[in-house]
């Protein structure tokens, strides 16, 4: 009752809220508002209340929520929730707010009567005259955070042994455990090529390593293996992983990032070129300070909610923006430090030496970076823009050439292609002119259209997909079908090829067939059939309704038509002329391949930084003292001014990462890439190294390899170099029954630990079985999904994208969060937390995907059409090369038998089909 | 024998949970059960690490404690179902109507606000317990004495995506592990020949959030949904056009020639075993999911029952998907995601009326209404209501005035409904209250944690038990939050 009185009182005073929540009474509100240093007495007036109210539970013998209250340094540090105390700051201080509040699941003392209003009264004058605790103002502000745990320690000076094989002898040894016997050379031929490369190897690469006697056979497999450029395709997939790199934003929309695809390639090239990893991280920080825009793209390659998604309100607004920056913090914590930063966000490190201000300071590196585009400078410029003339030139020179063949149109495969520069319409109409024989109208089985898509995504290419389908929206019409002698206008995108899928002109030319797209799409080609599967034996009655003289025009947008190709059919060219128009062909589509060159990059857009306050609990609308940027207190991190212009204060964080931070730094990549290597890390937790990570197996090892990755200039092919070499990664991977028994992860490495293909080398060797994978490097990533037509609609899978997709899986288009209906059961990221060990899961959808999905077939009858020609029609010699091919081996007899009788019941595409299912060929030995 | 008996599912494990070592974490941990047994300090749960044996994943395990529900269905209204037409009956509304509403802010979500406006369907006294609920969907009106309804639910994020993304997952973000995945990853299923966790789409389109509504995050990939529907058969189930079945098999006994070949250089290697093992279910998964998906085995009666036969073919599909997940449930499926409502189209594809409430509203409730009344009726005629805990939720409620237009209610995450049904929570009950206005829960309020503890509960689960070690954090349904709601237990 007593409260009552005194809230309705004081709501007749009162001034509105502060920032802090709204369960605050009115009472206590005005207690905090109330004046400054009028007659407080410490002891009596608050020492008391702390002692007396407080010190029980937050004191000497217990301190919940992290939290001391006896002394004022432990108050002005804080305890899981940030600071108790803000000086002078009464509306920011916690433990004030924690005395008014009506909510009785945070009212502090949790116990007994709330404090009176004038107790808070008292309090909250003391915060606000400067929090004077007498004797104590000489104390450091924040409590200085050092540690003794390991993973904080300098690295060590002086180790027992200089390899990798002494290190994990002594501990083998002392397990009573031995090391395996050297793996033969087929399956170390495996291991390498799909652990360094993520291909297998080839038969003759193969048979000419089983059948190098010299000694120094396995080092220069290795260092060739290193110094492909296949090395940076598999590996960068791993760093992609841990900061979930992808094509899109994620969330609802979902919509494409068109332009993030430069950084993944920035990645594959530096871990070609073996850029020191010092160097490699500050790119990735601050790229754009040496002229690197591309390498920015690691700060911006979270998922992030679009601006609808967020909504209007200014607190949703404000959160949304620290989330952005929160995902900035995470990549940096988790992929680079090892450490659960993320975890400071809201309250001190429970377990680490972690902050809540090292958060913040860690955020404020970031705060005047924005998730977008940027202008893409390169770092070669002067020779890119030479270069972009050269190419010109050609595309001028070849330009030029085509011109001086006649007008025509290629025939075989009963196809007709036509390729013009690209432009942006929702209509296509092909006008036939005239046909072969006058006196029929012209038929056709399929009318297609490609081209980039729509024009908002006009830096990615869309080569598999057929805009004018019908399944995409695409309507058909025409002057006039016959539909006694063939289909309606909606045969003309049916998909269908064929006879009885065939649109015939109801009269002789003039006539037209239209396709009208559901949205406006950029267009560079268009395709159109006759009879198309019979093409290879296309008879004179085929050619009777064929097309000789067309134009094809395009809709303007205004009302009218463009004709963008005018064309004639010349018949009796030579094969020849053919020939060499093709060819000129496909050089101009190759040079405008490569001229095409985005101007701006995804890779962050920087402005004045905002300031950065600690913020209570997290929460947005409670902040509490500003924050300047930095790295963390533990690792000697500085706080930087509030006011440190924008570059320069990421400068600092990577400077700070490999300079104070480097022992840990080093220490969390080489044990990423022992993971990589054997599966499990040194410290099997990758991205924790705090005290609740798991401490590593062999922490003299891991020193010594972070020492010497250090001294060999933080060179990663290096430490590739020292791994594979080591005698525990050349050993056998055959389980040994006693051995497993007491080691059965192999940790100790008696053997080396064989493991499940991931989705990607799956994907990458299935193609490359076929003999059909596509080694083209870099570019926009090959969308194998449907065009989007709203930009809500979700991602579906084209049920075959078709060769423009048989690329490494790295090049293909990563859509956050979607459902590619093959490899994601492979336990492929969905991107959208840092990743830093996928797992290694068996499900029965990996086997219905793996038997039954369209991919297989598809590479199951590529394999067996490469079978027949290299090894002839002999079924024996087909199954050998079938072994060669996936299993870089022999068959056994009985194995060969097997093989035989399947294919001669149900031929040699469900042989293929078994053996891409098989254990052999799915792990790496 | 040790059911952690290979070294993928050790690694997806992470063993540093047994592990003793007092410096590390799990030792302080360990040390921190004991003080807290004898009473010394609050207790930090000591994470479970379900015992999954690698040939078989989804083989049944056993629950933290004993469980009321043996296997979870929920219904998901996407879009966010306003509570104030539906169960949250105020009075208040009808008096204050047209007025501005007080304290309230010039802009929510989707923009300004607009007056107050009663509920646009009356509100009658529904079964023994009288409790009012409204006209719109008559058909689960009748079963009120059945629900357990909470009125004090908060969510976190006013964005569809994010909140799908809390109440499924526990985390705004993208890229945690569902509810279904967390509790098959626990649980396991009764049927290996079907997927443990089942997530079966509206016959209109994926929810907002996507896949991530039934992900596995970061839980090993056995553990996803299986994303399919009465229209809409597994991916991949069949072989292709043009394999034959004899050639199927064919492929089928040559692999296990070629894998049985193999495995004799790797005796015992359980990893490889565990991959010959799941050919074999999947073979199994090719015969039994037909079975279940063949709906024309109903009868005449129960097809016209939950509306299959309606003429509308959305309300038809969404009643087929409602028998299809009847079908799962007795099969032994332990979970299933059965959604209504699609992606953000204005209001015509789910819930999220912005605009012309009354139309799209009535149009959403005689889509959901006799179907998934039907199914509640149908589980409780076989017996299976008892031991099957049936969740109805949306992502949050909506608001008590318009928005400007003054034609559609926006974003309400201070107070909505969701309700329980079955096995383990009390019958004819209501828990907590929203304001006069119904606007914000002022009464036993709550959080999607403590929803989705209390879900985890009647499993049998301990939220806070039931975590998995990430990145060097133990992460939960629940994040650090959530506290059962003891209240609405039977």
């Amino acid at each position: 009752m007593r409260r009552l009185s005194i809230v309705a009182v004081c709501l007749l005073m009162l001034a509105p809220l502060p920032t802090n929540s709204s369960t605050v009474s009115r009472a206590a509100d005005a207690a905090i508002d109330a004046p400054v240093g009028d007659g407080i007495d410490f002891e009596r007036d608050v020492l008391s209340i702390l002692r007396a109210r407080c010190a029980a539970c937050h004191g000497p013998d217990a301190q919940e929520s992290g939290l001391r209250v006896d002394s004022r340094q432990a108050l002005l540090a804080g305890g899981d929730v940030g600071p108790a105390v803000v000086p002078g700051e009464p509306t920011k201080t916690e433990i004030l707010r924690r005395m008014a509040t009506t909510d009785p699941d945070e009212r502090m003392p949790p116990e007994g009567e709330p404090l009176t209003a004038a107790e808070i009264a008292a309090v909250s004058r003391w915060v606000a005259g400067g929090a004077i605790w007498p004797g104590q103002m000489e104390a450091a502000a924040s409590v200085s955070r050092t540690s003794d745990h390991w993973a904080f320690q300098p690295l060590t000076e002086s180790f027992a042994h200089d390899s990798i094989d002494f290190f994990l002898a002594a501990e083998l040894a002392a397990r009573g455990l031995a090391p395996s016997p050297p793996a033969d050379r087929r399956t170390l031929i495996r291991r390498l090529f799909l652990d360094l490369t993520g291909l297998p190897p080839t038969p003759e690469e193969v048979e000419a390593f089983v059948a190098d006697a010299s000694p120094q056979a396995v080092e220069a497999l290795i260092d060739r293996l290193l110094a492909s450029p296949r090395y940076g395709e598999r590996w960068s997939q791993h760093w992609l992983d841990v900061i979930r790199y992808a094509d899109t934003r994620g969330y609802e929309y979902n919509t494409l990032r068109d332009h993030a695809w430069p950084y993944r390639d920035w990645v594959i090239d530096a871990l070609n070129r073996d850029l020191p990893y010092d160097r490699f991280l500050f790119q990735q920080l601050a790229g754009d300070t040496v002229g690197v825009d591309a390498a920015t793209g690691f700060l911006v390659t979270a998922p992030l909610p679009s601006p609808p998604e967020v909504g209007e309100e200014p607190a949703a607004i404000r959160q949304a923006r620290l989330n952005s920056l929160d995902e900035v913090v995470q990549n940096v914590g988790a992929a680079v430090l090892g450490l659960t930063v993320g975890c400071a966000r809201c309250h001190n490190h429970k377990f680490d030496p972690i902050s809540s201000r090292d958060y913040y300071r860690m955020t404020a590196v970031f705060s005047g970076m924005h998730y977008d585009d940027r202008p893409w400078r390169r770092d070669n410029d002067a020779d890119r823009s030479a270069q972009i003339r050269d190419i010109e030139q050609a595309i001028k020179a070849v330009g030029l050439e085509l011109a001086g063949f006649p007008q025509w149109r290629s025939v075989d495969q009963g196809r007709f292609s036509d390729s013009f520069q690209p432009v942006t319409t929702q209509r296509i109409r092909v006008n036939v002119i005239a046909t072969d024989a006058t006196s029929e109208g012209p038929a056709f089985d399929e009318l297609e259209v490609w081209g980039t898509g729509m024009p908002d995504q006009a830096s990615i290419a869309l080569p598999a997909t057929n805009l004018a389908a019908a399944t995409l929206g695409g309507k058909a019409s025409s002057s006039g079908a016959a539909k006694q002698v063939g289909g309606d206008d909606d045969v003309l995108n049916d998909g269908k090829y064929g006879k009885e899928s065939t649109w015939v002109a109801d009269r002789r030319p003039p006539a037209w067939v239209q396709i009208d797209l559901p949205h406006p799409a950029r267009i560079d080609r268009v395709t159109w059939s006759r009879d198309r599967h019979l093409a290879e034996q296309m008879s004179p009655d085929h050619a009777s309704r064929l097309t000789s003289r067309w134009a094809i025009e395009v809709d303007d947008g205004k009302g009218g038509w463009r004709t963008v190709v005018d064309a004639t059919r010349t018949s009796g060219i030579d094969a020849e002329t053919a020939e060499r128009r093709r060819e000129c062909e496909e050089k101009l589509a190759e040079l405008q391949r490569a001229a095409f060159q985005p101007r701006v990059v995804f890779a962050g857009r920087f402005t004045s930084p905002d300031p950065v306050h600690l913020l209570l609990r997290g929460d947005p609308a409670q902040p509490t003292v500003p924050v300047g940027p930095g790295g963390l207190e533990v690792l000697r991190g500085v706080e930087l001014a509030g006011d440190t212009p924008e570059p320069d204060r990421r400068v600092a964080l990577a400077r700070w990462l490999v300079g104070d931070a480097a022992p840990l730094v080093a220490r969390a990549i080489v044990n990423r890439v022992w993971h990589h290597h054997f599966g499990t890390g040194l410290v099997s937790t990758t991205s924790d190294f705090g005290t609740s990570g798991e401490r590593p197996s062999h922490p003299a090892l891991l020193d010594w390899l972070a020492r010497r990755f250090i001294d060999h200039g933080w060179s990663l092919k290096s430490l590739h170099r020292d791994i594979v070499t080591s005698a525990a990664y050349r050993q056998a991977s055959s389980p040994v029954a006693a051995a497993v028994a007491l080691d059965p992860d192999s940790r100790l490495l008696w053997r080396y630990p064989p493991q499940r293909l991931d989705a990607e080398s799956i994907h990458d060797a299935m193609l490359s079985a076929a003999g059909v994978l596509d080694l083209v490097m870099g570019g926009p990533g090959v969308i194998t999904y449907h065009p989007k037509v709203r930009q809500f609609d979700e991602w579906r899978p084209l049920e075959d994208p078709g060769p423009a997709a048989w690329r490494r899986m790295i090049y293909l288009a990563k859509m956050r969060g979607t459902d590619d209906g093959m490899f994601k059961v492979f336990d492929l990221p969905d991107c959208g937390q840092v990743r830093d060990k996928r797992g290694e899961s068996t499900t029965p959808l990996q086997a219905l995907n793996l038997m039954n999905g369209p991919f297989t077939l598809r590479m199951a009858e590529k394999l067996a059409t490469r079978l027949r020609r290299e090894a002839g029609d002999e079924p024996s010699a087909q199954i050998d090369r079938l072994f060669a091919i996936l299993f870089s081996r022999r068959p056994l007899a009985a194995e060969r038998h097997a093989c035989i009788d399947t294919l001669r019941s149900e031929g040699l595409e469900t042989v293929c089909i078994a053996a891409f299912n098989s254990n052999e060929f799915l792990v790496r030995p | 024998m040790d059911h952690h008996d290979t070294p993928a599912i050790r690694r997806l494990l992470d063993r540093r949970g047994f592990l003793t070592d007092c410096g590390t974490a799990a030792g302080g941990m360990a040390l921190a059960h004991l003080l807290a047994r004898d009473g010394l300090l609050a207790a930090p749960a000591v994470p479970s690490r379900p015992a999954i044996v690698a040939t078989h994943p989804s083989a049944a395990r056993a629950s933290h404690f004993a469980a009321k529900a043996e296997r979870l269905l929920v219904i998901f209204c996407v879009g966010a179902v306003s509570h104030l037409d539906t169960w949250d009956y105020k009075p208040s509304l009808y008096r204050h109507a047209g007025e501005q509403p007080p304290n309230a802010p010039a802009v929510t979500f989707q923009g300004p606000i607009g007056k107050l406006a009663k509920p646009f369907w009356t509100f009658r006294p529904r079964g023994d317990s009288g409790k009012m609920v409204s006209d719109l969907m008559p058909h689960l009106a009748e079963l009120t004495d059945e629900i357990c309804f909470i009125h004090s639910l908060t969510a976190k994020n006013s964005a569809h995506t994010q909140a799908e993304n809390f109440l499924s997952t526990g985390f705004t973000f993208e890229g945690f592990p569902s509810l279904g995945a967390w509790v098959t990853y626990a649980l396991g299923s009764d049927n290996e020949n079907l997927p443990a966790f089942v997530a079966i789409a509206d016959p209109r389109g994926r929810p907002q959030a996507g896949p991530n509504n039934w992900g596995s995050g970061f839980l090993p990939a056995a553990f996803q949904g299986t994303a399919f529907s009465a229209g809409e058969p597994p991916r991949n189930l069949r072989p292709a056009a043009g394999i034959s079945p004899a050639s199927s098999r064919a492929t089928a006994d040559l692999l296990a020639r070629l894998n049985a070949s193999h495995g004799q250089r790797y005796p015992g290697d359980s990893d490889l075993a565990a991959r010959i093992s799941s050919y074999e279910l999947a073979a199994r998964m090719q015969l039994s999911i037909p079975g279940v998906l063949d709906l024309d085995r109903e009868s005449p009666r129960t097809l016209a029952d939950y509306g299959a036969t309606a003429s509308d073919p959305i309300k038809a599909g969404f009643a087929r998907n409602c028998i299809l997940a009847r079908r799962l449930l007795e099969e032994g499926v332990r979970v299933v995601q059965l959604f209504n409502g699609a992606f953000a189209s204005g209001g015509a594809l789910n819930w999220d009326s912005h605009s012309e409430i009354v139309k799209h509203h009535g149009n959403h409730a005689g889509i959901l209404d006799q179907p998934a009344a039907a199914l509640l009726r149908d589980l409780k005629a076989r017996g299976m209501l008892d031991s099957t805990l049936v969740v109805f939720c949306t992502e949050f409620g909506r608001l008590p005035f318009m928005q400007a237009n003054g034609t559609g209610r926006d974003h309400n995450i201070d107070g909505f409904t969701c309700w329980l049904a079955g096995a383990g929570v009390k019958r004819g009950f209501s828990f907590g209250a929203t304001d006069e206005l119904g606007w914000k829960a002022v009464s036993d309020r709550r959080t999607l944690y403590d929803f989705n503890a209390t879900i985890l509960h009647l499993l049998g689960l301990d939220h806070e038990r039931l975590s998995f070690p990430v990145s060097g954090t133990e992460r939960r349904l629940t994040d650090v939050h959530g506290h059962v709601i003891h209240e609405v237990l039977a």
